[in-house]
This record gives structure tokens, sequence and C-alpha cells, in this order.
């Protein structure tokens, strides 16, 4: 009530999840996807496994011969060339466990996938992970359209962790 | 049509809006609250609900 009474006095409208649609700000669509810095190996798997084509992806996809729901790709490609939003922000998560006891990790997501690709790709220089990403938007950018702008955010409370906002803003709708 | 297109144009927000808020320090204390007590997920739907809550103390 607060929110929606601070909005209509400034004249602005804002809806979470209106018409399957994360966030709607005016007129403006924006769609956020996560994923988190371990998601790379599955990432790099798909795009692999046809050339990078990601209409053939698709279609496997269609098929069922491979899976919409585990894997990376397939969710991007439908937030950015089905929904077509104004914007797409893809929030990539990188963090460092290895200071938390088992107890901690038990309440932290995909944590023991996160320690595993830790062991071959350490968080100190995992910067590198973000190329399997923009990898799959500049195909993404073939298809349509848009600027790309990073944001990094650090955060520390438990355990560091950097946020990348990797932004999209189609020229075109 | 040109009246349109400019109301249209009024009413779209940009990256760059977006960009402002999310290197706000309202929307830094709420990602780094988030970042530990919503650990347990894959954090895309509050953090949309942080990016609104910073969004409206921008507004305010």
């Amino acid at each position: 009530m607060l929110i929606a009474k601070h909005f209509w006095r400034r004249g602005h409208k804002v809806a979470l999840e209106k018409k399957k649609c994360d966030l709607v700000v005016d007129e403006t669509r924006v769609e956020f996807k996560f994923s988190f810095d371990s998601d790379t190996l599955s990432l790099e798997k798909e795009l692999n496994r046809f050339d990078g084509n990601l209409e053939m992806l698709m279609k496997a996809v269609s098929a069922k011969e491979m899976s919409g729901t585990w894997t990376v790709s397939p969710a991007i490609y439908n937030d950015v060339i089905v929904k077509r939003p104004e914007i797409f922000v893809w929030i990539l998560c990188t963090r460092d466990l290895s200071k938390l006891t088992n107890d901690e990790l038990s309440r932290v997501c995909i944590a023991t996938h996160q320690q595993w690709f830790n062991r071959s790709r350490p968080y100190e220089s995992n910067q590198k992970f973000l190329e399997a990403f923009e990898g799959l938007l500049s195909k993404l950018q073939e298809l349509r359209n848009f600027s790309l702008e990073k944001i990094p955010c650090a955060t520390n409370n438990g355990f560091p962790s950097v946020y990348y906002f990797m932004m999209c803003e189609f020229t075109e709708i | 049509m040109v009246k349109s297109q400019n109301v249209l144009l009024k009413e779209m927000i940009t990256a760059q809006d977006i960009k402002v808020i999310l290197e706000s320090d309202e929307f830094g204390r709420e990602l780094e609250e988030l970042s530990s007590y919503a650990a347990n997920i894959r954090q895309e739907r509050p953090i949309g609900y942080a990016y609104c809550q910073a969004l409206l103390a921008a507004w305010s």
C-alpha cells in the first residue's frame, strides 16, 4: 500500500511479475535472470553441442532432446528473443565459500557444486568465467541488437561474492 | 503519430536509470543483506524486490 501510494504520488507505475514479466516500470518491461559462475560448464557444453547455433539448440529443446529447465541458454534465449523485453538484466554471481563450515555450507545454494567448480577455477581468478556468458550474449546480439553494460557489485556478508549485472538494452523492440 | 511517440518515450525508463539504482547505497545495502539471508536460493526474485525498494527510495 505504502509503495503504491508513493508511486501514485509521483506518477510512476511499477508492477512486479505483471503479465509474465519480472518487472514493469511505467511502460518498460524488464526481465531478470540469475546464474552462478559454476553454471559456466553447463553453458559451455550447451554452446559446443551445436557449434554455438542457438536456433538448433532451441529446436533440440522443443523436440525434448534437451532439457529447457536444467540448462542455462534456453531460458536466456526465451527471455531475450521470445519475451522481448526492453531491458534484460542477467545477474552473474561468483562466490568464495572456502572459509565456511559444513553447517554453513548446508544453507548455501548448490554449495557442493560451487566448491567443486572452484577447485579448477579459483574464486580469485574467476572473472574469466564471464567469457562464456558474454559469448552467449554475443550470439544473442546477432539475433536481436542491444547495448551491453557490466556493473559489478561486491558483497561480503558471511562470504565474499561479486554480482555482475549484465545489462542489455535493446535498440529496437 | 508524433504525439504518441513522445508519450511513449516519456514513459520508458532506460538502462542508465537502472544503473543509477544498482549503484545506489540503498540497493548496495539490500544486496549485502540478501547475499546472506537468501544464500540458499538463486536470487533473481529477491534482487528484483530489492531493486524496487531502491527505486522507491530514489523516487521519494
